[in-house]
């Protein structure tokens, strides 16, 4: 990383102090830089690490810990701050006593390689690699946590995966969400970057369905102006159905019964009055005729009876299973 | 081997450093003057120097040196009392602690 390049990230990193301790943080390194020389940059910048942990050491100071003893170690390779080490020392122990002092909240700055118990301090070479390493940014965002890149570089990944399944809006608002907190706290977010992959569908599985059932829930509340006359005009027409075929069916049976009765009393009369053939015969057509189209209807509304209302049934019946067909389908 | 060096230790070297001169002296060097005696990072000093600055044990002035404006460290009344104050505990401390390992008391 270039000087010009490590200052400007800490500046940018520091916009969250009072502006004027930004300065005077900013001009002591400036001043420093320079008072060091230009063959001595490289070097220097390894030894500061990464802007972000320059930053921190500002602003934890500014946190008011001054009060705090026992934030310094001597190491066999010197003075090593517990709590911000150096990248090049390591220190016996370090786990330990990381853990017992380092308060909760504060940014960790692990280094990638700090698992190892040995003190050793890596050559300058190696330092300018694995600065150049550590700002090797793929995606150029912005860390707040150096010693947080493989997890983070694990978390991608799973990111990854998730867009392949169809880009669901509830993954990326997961994802969204786990950006927002990379910037504050690198150790929970190392911890999500490590969930095994079946944990991780399974949730994405979960997200989905709540998803829908939360969207469908979400889209009928801020439909309720509109879809409540709507739904009053629909119920309207089917009951004005109904009712039509209700009707007819009593009409028609009605009719048809009247009808037939009708008729059996004219042929009954016709027979009678068969003295007269002329209006004996004409009463019975026209009780036959009667008879007739009376039997016609009884018939039709004893096809109304059969399968019209059973189909109306059980299509109310489907329509109301609709919303639940889903769930009985998945196993 | 670990000792916890506090802060207040860091204070102290830091008050002993700056008072070496006289006329006081500036950030890098006042680095590479404690990296004498201890190793620490590049980035260790500055909040010291400036809690050293906002106690009043340390003052600031600029001065021009090859075309740009340097910031001097000087100590104070004040830091030469803390720093007294620093040596006699110091004195005392690894006094007993010498004593505990057989040495000169």
């Amino acid at each position: 990383m270039s000087k010009i390049d490590f200052m400007k990230e800490l500046e940018s990193l520091l916009s969250d102090i009072p502006s004027d301790e930004k300065e005077e943080a900013l001009q002591y390194y400036a001043d420093y830089f320079e008072d060091a020389g230009e063959e001595n940059e490289e070097a220097i910048i390894g030894e500061l690490g990464s802007p972000a942990r320059v930053a921190s050491i500002i602003k934890a100071e500014l946190g008011g810990n001054s009060s705090e003893c026992n934030r310094g170690v001597f190491t066999e390779k010197g003075y090593q701050d517990t709590i911000l080490p150096d990248e090049k020392y390591e220190i016996v122990g370090s786990e330990r006593q990381e853990e017992d002092e380092a308060p909760a909240g504060k940014a960790r700055m692990k280094p990638e390689e700090s698992t190892s118990l040995e003190v050793s301090k890596i050559s300058n070479d190696q330092a300018k690699n694995q600065d150049g390493a550590r700002y090797r940014n793929p995606q150029g965002e912005h860390q707040a946590n150096d010693g947080y890149r493989n997890s983070q570089g694990d978390y991608r990944a799973n990111n990854g995966y998730s867009r392949s399944q169809g880009g669901q809006q509830a993954n990326d608002g997961y994802h969204n969400s786990q950006s927002g907190q990379r910037a504050n706290n690198g150790y929970n977010g190392s911890q999500s970057g490590q969930q095994a992959d079946d944990g991780y569908r399974r949730q994405q599985e979960s997200y989905k369905k709540n998803t829908n059932i939360g969207l469908i829930i979400l889209l009928c509340i801020l439909a309720i102006p509109v879809g409540l006359p709507v739904l009053a005009t629909i119920f309207g027409i089917t009951v004005a159905l109904l009712a039509t075929i209700f009707a007819l069916f009593i009409g028609f049976g009605a009719a048809g019964l009247a009808l037939m009765g009708v008729g059996v009393a004219l042929v009954i009369a016709g027979i009678i009055k068969l003295g007269i053939p002329f209006i004996g015969f004409v009463l019975c057509g026209v009780g036959l005729l009667s008879l007739g189209l009376g039997m016609l209807l009884v018939m039709l509304t004893g096809f109304i009876g059969k399968t019209v209302f059973p189909a109306i049934v059980r299509g109310i019946v489907n329509i109301c299973r609709l919303p639940f067909k889903n769930r009985s389908v998945t196993a | 081997m670990v000792f916890n060096t506090g802060s207040a230790l860091l204070d102290a070297i830091v008050l002993a450093v700056v008072s070496m001169d006289s006329e006081g002296t500036y950030g890098y060097k006042i680095t590479q003057d404690v990296r004498q005696a201890i190793e620490i990072s590049e980035s260790t000093l500055y909040p010291v120097l400036r809690r050293l600055q906002k106690d009043d044990c340390l003052e600031v002035y600029d001065m021009e040196f090859g075309g740009r404006n340097r910031r001097y460290y000087k100590i104070t009344d004040k830091g030469r009392v803390q720093l007294k104050f620093y040596k006699d505990e110091w004195e005392s401390y690894s006094g007993k602690i010498n004593y505990l390992f057989g040495g000169v008391s």
